[in-house]
């Protein structure tokens, strides 16, 4: 019971994930027009995103030294995580994800 | 007999001590005393004593004697630890007095993130988060930072994020790997 009134509830999310060096601009960009449209999929609304653009990894990741840093802050409902999880740790671009809760 | 066989030097020793002991001491040492104290309190927030003044203040108020006492391990206990960074680049790992290691100096109390705010620690704000971590990149313990309990949960919970997205390493060694292939 307490499960369902939860999920109804659309909440802030913050998501960060890292991109494979290599990527170019315009794949990077289609990229975030897909998490956006499964944000959007789940009455989720994205609210900033934010290129960090290409940064020095403080460690190696997959062999890379480095990744383009993408931030997107977003509301949306609980159970869309699952879908947006699954698509960013099987998309073999995206070497390293986080996605959190924002609000309380 | 003594002054018989080895007579000058002996007088000039004798005739020196006697007068710096009456006149030196009872002119100026009352006032460089009070002097070092209040500057040893001024600084106490901030910047380490000045070396010459610990030994007098020691001896004349007991209050200031602990303060300075801490902040002279301090000062050891950190070029212990430079050295021993500097094997580190060797293969050796020295188990030196780590618990003492990154005190900052000043007083009782404040310390590393005496000014931090709550709502400024994010896993975003590197140059802050950094400043919580020792040069090894582990994380200090809240002995050591002595910040509230909320905030260093704060904290913690955030250098976590940052280190999960490699905008922190989990050990400095990471780091250097990635240094030398740059």
């Amino acid at each position: 019971m307490a499960e369902q009134a939860i999920g109804q509830e659309a909440r802030e999310y913050e998501l960060v994930y890292i991109i494979q060096p290599e990527m170019d601009e315009s794949g990077i960009l289609s990229l975030n027009e897909r998490v956006a449209q499964m944000i959007g999929n789940h009455s989720g609304e994205v609210l900033t995103t934010e290129m960090w653009g290409r940064r020095t990894l403080a460690y190696p990741i997959k062999r890379n030294f480095e990744g383009h840093y993408v931030m997107q802050r977003f509301t949306m409902l609980p159970d869309g995580t699952e879908e947006i999880e699954r698509f960013l740790r099987l998309n073999e671009d995206v070497i390293r994800y986080l996605m959190f809760r924002r609000s309380a | 007999m003594t002054e018989q066989i080895n007579p000058t030097p002996e007088e000039e020793t004798a005739a020196e001590t006697p007068v710096e002991q009456s006149a030196e001491p009872a002119a100026e040492q009352p006032a460089e005393q009070a002097e070092q104290q209040s500057a040893a309190q001024e600084e106490r927030a901030a910047a380490p004593a000045p070396k010459p003044s610990v030994s007098l203040v020691d001896r004349s108020s007991s209050r200031d004697d602990y303060d300075q006492d801490d902040e002279d391990e301090d000062d050891e206990y950190e070029d212990d630890y430079d050295e021993e960074d500097e094997d580190e680049s060797g293969t050796r790992y020295v188990s030196g007095p780590s618990d003492y290691v990154q005190r900052e100096r000043g007083g009782r109390g404040r310390r590393i993130g005496s000014d931090v705010r709550i709502e400024e620690i994010d896993y975003k704000n590197v140059p802050l988060l950094s400043r919580f971590l020792d040069r090894r990149g582990r994380i200090l313990s809240r002995r050591k930072t002595k910040v509230a309990a909320k905030v260093q949960r704060r904290i913690v919970t955030e250098i976590k994020r940052a280190r999960h997205l490699a905008l922190l390493p989990y050990t400095a060694d990471q780091t250097r790997i990635v240094r030398k292939r740059r």
